[in-house]
């Protein structure tokens, strides 16, 4: 605790000092208003003993500029014989009290220690007004976020919307236009125009392969959007994990196949069925394998299934090129894939994984990952089922 | 001590707790500082120097006060509250009583022990 004991009388600032210290405070001295100013700038005190009739600067001049410079650290006044009047004035002017001249130390101790009680339970005081509002404006922040959340939502929505529309035209007449071409190519007997042909109908396949794949992330995007906002349809129904599982290696084998890429399924026969949307979890396993496909380049996709207490613990495990762990919650992000930070970007734009976590949270589940650079992932989905769904 | 209590030791040493060591310690302060206190006094009184003339003699007044020197911290106030009424035909009055119990003052301190 550090006092400021600011006295022209050699004698008072004598025995304030030694007797200050006796009570364990440590004390610096001023013997006039401008070195208190002075020395009260550069040092943090806890309170300050002040003596009201001083050459050059008063106390009462002096109790204003420490107020100016710290309100906060109590000012106790000294007072000799015949200043009560003045000493009132100081107290109206913010100090704490005021003790006699000579000063009476027990008195002096007991007030310097009350002072100080009650400085510190204002300062409290304050920190609990200022947390107050810091909530109430972290709150007004948090509504804010959550109403933008919301604009943006529906704006992606409808933009998607608009962008499907002419979408589906330029598909349609691609489609037609490559149609006639499809027709009208026997009946071409000129060899460089029958080339020509030949190219715009490769090239119209191509336009039609990326419209398709442009559908895809505005259907993504609406899906996405949909279930944030919650306005997605869902049909629930007890669905069979085993045969959801099963179909999607059987219609994707023979992709990874043309990979070199080999795809085990180990899908227990005990599992059990669960509430849920067939469609939906069909994306989810569809979307986990072609991922899958995409990041490996050599080596064996492991698709497993077991039940596992009261939830069906389903893995897909490759052996790719892995995900360093600062990104596992990235990759789970809208809009981040992380082809780019690879050596080849794959195509897609990072949508798949933030729908498949939603899905399966809809359902009660978890989706996580375990990777390695270098080792490989292991993506996990923990179901949730229940009994009722079964009998 | 002719017919009053010069210093009034026993008062010194109630508001110092007790601390003889202490009250030795002030007493040589006083010694040091009060004979140039006063000369500074009776000057400001002498070119009618009210401002000054008050903070003199209020250190002085609680200097003495400190000391146990009752009337000399008495007679001290006397000449303030002059000097607060910019009266200072009446403080040069009381200066000539404060000089005199001064000088009994500084006897009885420079008397061996001095406390009594």
């Amino acid at each position: 605790m550090n006092i400021l004991v600011v006295d022209d009388d050699e004698m008072v600032r004598y025995v304030l000092t030694e007797k200050l210290h006796e009570s364990g405070f440590s004390v610096t001295t001023a013997s006039d208003g401008n070195s208190a100013v002075e020395i009260f700038q550069k040092t943090e005190f806890n309170a300050v003993l002040l003596d009201l009739k001083m050459p050059g600067m008063n106390g009462i001049e002096t109790l204003k500029e420490l107020m100016k410079r710290d309100p906060e650290v109590p000012v106790i006044m000294v007072t000799a014989f015949g200043d009560i009047a003045t000493a009132v004035e100081a107290i109206k002017l913010g100090a704490y009290d005021f003790v006699e001249k000579p000063p009476q130390m027990s008195r002096i101790v007991l007030t310097l220690r009350r002072a100080m009680e009650k400085a510190a339970l204002e300062r409290e005081l304050k920190n609990l007004g200022r947390s107050i509002a810091e909530t109430s404006a972290l709150k007004q922040a948090n509504n804010k976020l959550i109403e933008l959340d919301r604009i943006k939502t529906a704006f992606l929505s409808s933009i998607s919307h608009e962008m499907r529309t002419p979408l589906t035209s330029i598909i349609g007449y691609a489609e037609i236009n490559r149609a006639k071409l499809v027709k009208l190519a026997p009946k071409i007997h000129d060899a460089k125009t029958a080339r020509n042909i030949g190219q715009v109908e490769e090239n119209l396949a191509i336009m039609m392969t990326e419209a398709n794949r442009l559908t895809e992330l505005i259907d993504n995007v609406l899906e996405l959007t949909a279930m944030e906002a919650g306005t997605a349809n869902w049909s629930w129904a007890p669905v069979s994990i085993k045969e959801i599982m099963e179909q999607s290696v059987n219609s994707l084998s023979p992709l990874f196949s043309k990979k070199g890429l080999e795809l085990v399924a180990e899908i227990a026969e005990d599992i059990p069925k669960i509430r849920g949307d067939i469609n939906r979890l069909d994306q989810v396993m569809g979307h986990l394998l072609s991922n899958a496909l995409k990041f490996t380049d050599n080596g064996t996709v492991m698709c497993r299934a077991v039940k596992s207490g009261n939830g069906i613990v389903i893995t897909v495990t490759d052996s790719g090129k892995g995900i360093h762990e600062s990104l596992h919650r990235v990759i789970f992000d809208k809009f981040r894939q992380l082809g780019d930070t690879l050596t080849e970007k794959p195509k897609g734009v990072g949508l798949g994984l933030p729908i498949s976590k939603l899905i399966i949270e809809y359902h009660g589940g978890v989706l996580s990952v375990a990777s390695e650079p270098g080792k490989g992932s292991i993506f996990t989905i923990t179901l949730p089922f229940y009994d009722e769904v079964n009998k | 001590m002719n017919g009053h209590n010069v210093l009034d030791r026993e008062q010194s040493l109630q508001w110092l707790e007790g601390d003889e060591r202490m009250l030795n310690r002030i007493k040589a302060i006083f010694l040091k500082n009060i004979p140039n206190q006063v000369r500074d006094l009776e000057a400001c009184i002498e070119r009618g120097d009210t401002g000054t003339t008050e903070r003199m003699a209020h250190t002085i007044m609680g200097s003495a006060a400190m000391m146990g020197a009752s009337i000399m911290s008495a007679e001290a106030r006397k000449i303030e509250e002059s000097a607060i009424k910019m009266d200072m035909e009446s403080a040069k009055h009381h200066y000539t009583t404060f000089a005199a119990e001064f000088e009994k003052v500084m006897m009885a301190l420079q008397a061996d022990g001095g406390l009594e």
